[in-house]
């Protein structure tokens, strides 16, 4: 079922309370906000270092409302595995067991981590929000950084291409794979509740904007994410192991073809990140996006 | 009165998959590494025969193994998992994470020396590095005593007032792959003596949110840390009361639980030991006595919490400690003595204190070579 | 039942990080009589810091100033632009 902007209205509880401590125009906040309070009461969060580990809260409470567990930094899907087999025991199984931390887990140290559980078929989600960049220690480098991208250890831009995480775990056999946008959020949230109905491991990798170290307006963090999904940038599809096909989703169907898309400098140009990025940069940075729809387009 | 028993042939290693067995652990983790995997591939059979009800997770590395035992504890359920030396090291943090976060997990330890060069061989290298991680440590001398151990470690570490994880340690290959008897209960009689872990330390509650591990300021995590301080320091009595309830069922002791002295109250030189060489110190100091010598054994079972009080109290009596450690810390000298030596001193306990580095990746320590160290330092 | 060990366990609340209104240096301002209330602007924001418009009461989106950061989101998305971030002070 399709959710709408209603349904997003309709949440069992506030999963996030306000008065956080994410920045101003965190998409990861936002995207924490609608998703895990679509599930509020079933909701069990891992949440490995990252931001998420910051802007929950200090000291005196926490801003989410719902069971939570910070881990090391590779150790998430693990700790998540333990959870959901204890749970099981328990027949408490009816619990979500959800990870919900950054690229910097997901795409580099904790994705050992990630494909074994995968690999074991843990029944568990885990949604990896991407800045792109280690965050919350200062904006450095990490494996789902753009190329072009100027972080703090690439100062004179990243030349390396992304890790495609999703299609990693799609080559181990997860049970759903998806990938959305802060922008999108019913159809984030859509496809959150779809894998929450699925029995295995599950992914989704959300774009999010970092205002902060992306060197944006954070007034225009949202149309960042919005432009990434215009410009191809970030395609939105999801794939399910059932019929092993990857289908484009709705906010982003057009943009499979070139034609439709806009100039990727429209999205770079907001980002100071990107501010002196070369025509040799921008061209790779185009080759490496179009390499990300022609791996998609195998399982189209 | 003490219940019937059955005595089998079975290596250490056996030995702490049948205490892991009659526990009914809910969660455990495997990883396999040399001397430990036998452990865990006794009980992946345990389970696939039906004998143990448990969810045996088998993780891709020793890091998400203990991850995943720690992810259980959270639950709220009994949790195992084991590993030996580069294992060890691989957990690292989460090692840490688990006696500082007060996780009850049981994880026997194998002690093998640490690399390189590659080498398989016990030595204590491994555990020692983890003194300071807010983990029980007993070491053990026997196959006997590694199943007893590792019973009683569900029963000590799960109390709420202790919560802190257990690491039995046992010797690499001398007790790991050595077949030896075993006196085992039946297993009712054993989960009996341990109980369900049914008033966890913790446990996920969706009705009662609360986020663990949290950002923390420098007074609520000294708070935290002392009162792990306090919890050491419970366990000390903890595990003499439970040592104790054991023996009464079960007829076996070591010491009080904290030391194991051998021989004589009073004696001109005391081997002071850790593990196996303090079962081959035992033969050392017979033949020593035998020979006319005065001489005595103290076998620290637990290291940490570390019993200061029961080796003051054995010092005061005691006139030269012969410290032999099977690990170094290298810039300084062997833990045992380090900490032996340290702990006379604060109590103003004027007896002599040596030591001697010996046994390092799997050198042997035959009583021979411990009546000649004897000797030379009767000598001095 | 025995008492635990001293964990590092925080409980939900609201304003863990205060009032988060003060890290603002701009503040939004609806035009009431611009808003459609359509909820776009509720819909993006990461505070929480907006209440929805109610259209049978005919009620438009209102501020939470006190958790507001000043992101300027809601100005950006709003589709008649009926929200303007003006200066702190002003």
């Amino acid at each position: 079922m399709p959710v709408t902007q209603k349904d997003l209205m309709i949440k069992p509880k506030d999963a996030l309370l306000k008065g956080h401590f994410a920045c101003a125009g965190c998409g990861s906040a936002l995207a924490f906000r609608h998703a895990i309070g679509s599930v509020a009461d079933k909701a069990v969060l891992v949440v490995p270092a990252s931001c998420a580990s910051v802007y929950q809260g200090s000291g005196k409470g926490v801003a989410f409302n719902v069971p939570t567990i910070n881990t090391a930094f590779a150790a998430s899907d693990a700790v998540a595995s333990g959870i959901s087999r204890a749970l099981k025991r328990k027949g408490k199984d009816d619990l979500k067991v959800i990870v919900w931390g950054g690229d910097g887990s997901a795409a580099d140290i904790g994705i050992a981590t990630e494909i074994g559980a995968c690999d074991r078929q843990e029944n568990i989600l885990h949604v990896m929000y991407s800045n792109n960049v280690y965050g919350n220690t200062g904006g450095q480098r990490s494996g789902d950084t753009m190329i072009g991208a100027r972080t703090a250890t690439t100062p004179k831009g990243n030349t390396t291409p992304r890790k495609m995480v999703p299609f990693i775990l799609i080559a181990n056999n997860a049970r759903y794979v998806a990938t959305a946008s802060a922008a999108f959020l019913e159809d984030f949230v859509e496809k959150f509740q779809k894998a929450l109905s699925l029995e295995g491991f599950k992914f989704i990798q959300i774009d999010i904007s970092c205002p902060p170290n992306w060197r944006a307006d954070s007034a225009q963090s949202i149309e960042i994410s919005r432009l990434g999904v215009q410009t191809g940038i970030w395609p939105l599809f999801e794939w399910d192991r059932e019929t092993n096909i990857a289908v484009l989703s709705r906010p982003g169907k057009k943009y499979g073809d070139k034609a439709n898309r806009k100039p990727i400098s429209d999205w770079t140009s907001l980002q100071g990140r990107f501010r002196g990025i070369t025509d040799k940069e921008l061209i790779a940075l185009e080759e490496d996006t179009e390499r990300q729809w022609n791996f998609l387009r195998k399982f189209m | 009165m003490v219940v019937k028993q059955e005595t089998k042939s079975m290596t250490g290693n056996d030995a702490a998959s049948y205490a892991a067995l009659f526990a009914k652990p809910d969660v455990i983790a495997a990883y396999p590494i040399t001397p430990q995997t036998t452990i865990v591939e006794n009980l992946s059979r345990f389970v696939d025969e039906g004998k143990l009800e448990a969810e045996f997770v088998i993780v891709e590395s020793e890091h998400s193994a203990l991850a995943a035992c720690m992810g259980a504890a959270w639950s709220g359920v009994r949790t195992f998992t084991a590993t030996s030396s580069q294992g060890l090291l691989y957990m690292a943090e989460n090692v840490f994470w688990t006696g500082y976060g007060r996780l009850p997990i049981i994880m026997p330890v194998v002690n093998r020396c640490l690399a390189p060069g590659w080498n398989i061989w016990p030595d204590f290298q491994d555990s020692m590095a983890f003194r300071d991680a807010g983990w029980i440590q007993m070491y053990t001398k026997n196959n006997q005593e590694v199943f007893d151990t590792t019973l009683q470690a569900f029963k000590i570490s799960e109390s709420k007032d202790i919560a802190l994880p257990s690491m039995p340690c046992l010797d690499g290959f001398v007790i790991s792959h050595t077949t030896g008897q075993v006196d085992l209960p039946d297993p009712e009689d054993a989960f009996e003596f341990v109980g369900p872990y049914d008033d966890p330390v913790i446990a996920l509650d969706v009705e009662n949110p609360w986020a663990y591990g949290s950002m923390t300021g420098p007074d609520q995590y000294s708070k935290h840390r002392r009162d792990l301080m306090v919890a050491m320091e419970r366990a000390k009595k903890k595990i003499i009361d439970v040592h104790k309830e054991f023996e009464e069922r079960f007829g076996r002791s070591y010491g009080n639980g904290l030391i194991e002295p051998y021989g004589d109250d009073e004696a001109d030189l005391t081997l002071v030991t850790l593990g196996t060489i303090g079962d081959e110190a035992h033969e050392a100091i017979d033949r020593l006595k035998a020979e006319g010598h005065n001489v005595n054994a103290l076998r620290v079972r637990t290291f940490r919490p570390f019993p200061v009080e029961n080796i003051v109290e054995f010092a005061k009596k005691n006139h030269k400690l012969v410290v032999i450690d099977r690990a170094a810390s290298f810039g300084h000298d062997g833990p045992l003595r380090i900490e032996v030596e340290a702990v006379l001193k604060r109590h103003n306990v004027d007896t002599s204190v040596s030591g001697k580095i010996m046994g390092l990746g799997g050198e042997d320590v035959p009583y021979s070579a411990i009546i000649d160290l004897a000797k030379k330092e009767l000598k001095e | 039942m025995t008492e635990g060990p001293s964990l590092p366990i925080l409980y939900p609340m609201e304003g863990v990080a205060g009032k988060t209104g003060e890290w603002r240096t701009f503040y939004p301002v609806l035009d009431p009589d611009l808003c459609i209330k359509c909820n776009i602007c509720w819909k993006y924001c990461p505070d929480h810091a907006i209440y929805r418009a109610d259209r049978e009461k005919d009620e438009p989106i209102s501020y939470d100033y006190d958790y507001c950061k000043g992101c300027g989101i809601c100005a950006q998305e709003c589709p008649k632009s009926a929200i303007k971030m003006v200066p702190q002070g002003e």
